[in-house]
């Protein structure tokens, strides 16, 4: 009898749990960012802000240390590397003349004005990296720069990278804010699945987004078969802008980095290109960012 | 009682670090999930009605630090804990081997389940990365993970069997009894 008990006992705890995760994933799909239970789990996670930073503390020196040996064992390489780069560059300062024309005719040709500046007009707020979200998660940060400090959804957020043609370092875009508390953001990662940017690559347009094979890979749409992109090319944002009375621009700056192109081939539809692209930041790796705040909605 | 808090305390520990640190990182593909490794030993040690109290309650904490969908991971917890808690109530003595490989299991489980939610959610590459090559390697990292952690938590927690053990964690036996009543 007890053995019967303790078999039912067990099978009524699985049954109340799952009706209750089923209840709440329900509830939560069915109500709105700002329902009830959206915005309880907000605050908790605020809350719980505090520890996740005492567990990053602890976690620091493993971390340094970790990195510490990655780099030793990265240095040869390093060197290798740039050896190849100093080479490849000479063979490059001769074609770069000819690429800038190439590029301002393209320019012209798109109506597409300079870019003025990596991060014109807009307001960068430092913010570091509370929590990464797993893999299923589609690639998100949580930042701990929240609606208290400026911080929208949809602005830009870029992490500082070193270039790696000439080795200076730059801002590149690591995926923009999809979701704000008061004190911390969600940011989408170039690499989730429902990321898109405008991206402008040798002058032509195309669209950035994930690619759905390789998690940490990306791909770019809409470059025609005749458009002269190479592997190695830096892909920036367009940062499109419609001049109307209505007003439409790209929450993203014009000429921030993104990618690097790291294939090209042809599509299935033989009209345009497949290309795909590496992130220019580590994105497993960032852990201090800016969000550019202030910029289109 | 000190067994009981000691567990809940390293479940607290293991989500802080998964969220924070862990989860993010890749291997060959997979990546570690400290977070289920620990509750599945866990689960392996106290059983299935336990077992699954503490991978709902871990599975909703890690719902809330991640801002997802509320009650994805705890669903999935549930019953991965569940599983390993009925295998564990069928193991005897150190087993050692066993042990580790339901934590494996428990791991597959774990990334399997979160995959076929988030398809059914609308996620369309859901499935395919739960069967990718990341599945080995999440499964091989798991036992990497048990092996060095089994020995603490044995240390910490008392063997399986131990009257001792029972002993400690009397509390969460009337936690069980609660929540069925």
């Amino acid at each position: 009898m007890g053995h019967v008990d303790r078999v039912i006992r067990r099978r009524i705890i699985l049954g109340v749990l799952l009706v209750i995760s089923f209840g709440m994933l329900s509830v939560w799909y069915r109500e709105s960012d700002s329902g009830p239970l959206h915005d309880a789990q907000a605050r908790v996670a605020d809350l719980a802000m505090p520890l996740e930073q005492a567990t990053q503390r602890v976690a620091q020196p493993f971390r340094d240390a970790g990195a510490w040996v990655r780099g030793i064992s990265a240095q040869e390489a390093e060197n290798r590397r740039l050896r190849d780069q100093v080479r490849m560059q000479e063979a490059e300062i001769a074609s770069l003349a000819a690429q800038g024309e190439e590029s301002a005719r393209l320019r012209a040709m798109l109506g597409a004005r300079p870019h003025p500046s990596a991060i014109g007009g807009l307001v960068p707020r430092y913010a570091e990296v509370r929590a990464r979200l797993g893999e299923f998660d589609g690639g998100r940060l949580r930042v701990d720069a929240g609606s208290a400090q400026g911080v929208a959804v949809c602005d830009p957020v870029v992490a500082a990278t070193s270039d790696p043609k000439s080795g200076k370092l730059e801002s590149a875009l690591i995926g923009k804010v999809t979701q704000i508390t008061q004190q911390s953001a969600i940011v989408s990662l170039l690499t989730s699945p429902d990321f898109k940017v405008s991206v402008t690559v040798r002058g032509v347009q195309g669209l950035l987004g994930p690619s759905g094979g390789d998690a940490n890979s990306l791909v770019i749409d809409n470059i025609f078969l005749q458009d002269r992109v190479e592997v190695g090319d830096v892909v920036t944002t367009d940062g499109w802008d419609d001049k109307t009375a209505r007003g439409l621009r790209s929450c993203y700056p014009p000429g921030l980095p993104v990618a690097i192109v790291s294939s090209v081939g042809q599509s299935t539809d033989d009209l345009h290109k497949a290309l795909q692209a590496q992130p220019i930041a580590a994105l497993g790796r960032v852990d201090r960012v800016y969000v550019l705040t202030g910029g289109a909605k | 009682m000190l067994g009981a808090a000691a567990a809940a305390a390293l479940l607290a520990v293991a989500v802080l670090v998964q969220v924070t640190e862990v989860a993010s990182t890749r291997v060959l593909g997979g990546t570690p999930d400290l977070a289920v490794v620990v509750l599945c030993l866990l689960a392996v040690r106290v059983g299935s009605e336990t077992g699954a109290l503490a991978g709902f309650a871990t599975g909703l904490s890690l719902d809330v630090l991640a801002q997802h969908a509320l009650g994805r991971d705890a669903l999935v917890l549930t019953v991965v804990a569940y599983g390993a808690g009925r295998i564990g109530e069928r193991l005897r003595g150190r087993a050692i081997v066993r042990t580790v490989l339901t934590v494996a299991l428990g791991a597959c489980a774990m990334r399997i389940g979160e995959g076929l939610l988030t398809f059914m959610l609308g996620d369309s590459d859901g499935l395919a990365r739960a069967f990718s090559a990341g599945l080995a390697s999440s499964a091989a990292l798991a036992v990497l993970l048990a092996l060095v952690l089994l020995p603490v938590l044995r240390k910490l927690l008392g063997r399986r069997g131990d009257p001792a053990l029972d002993a400690r964690f009397a509390p969460l036996e009337v936690l069980d009894a609660t929540a069925a009543v």
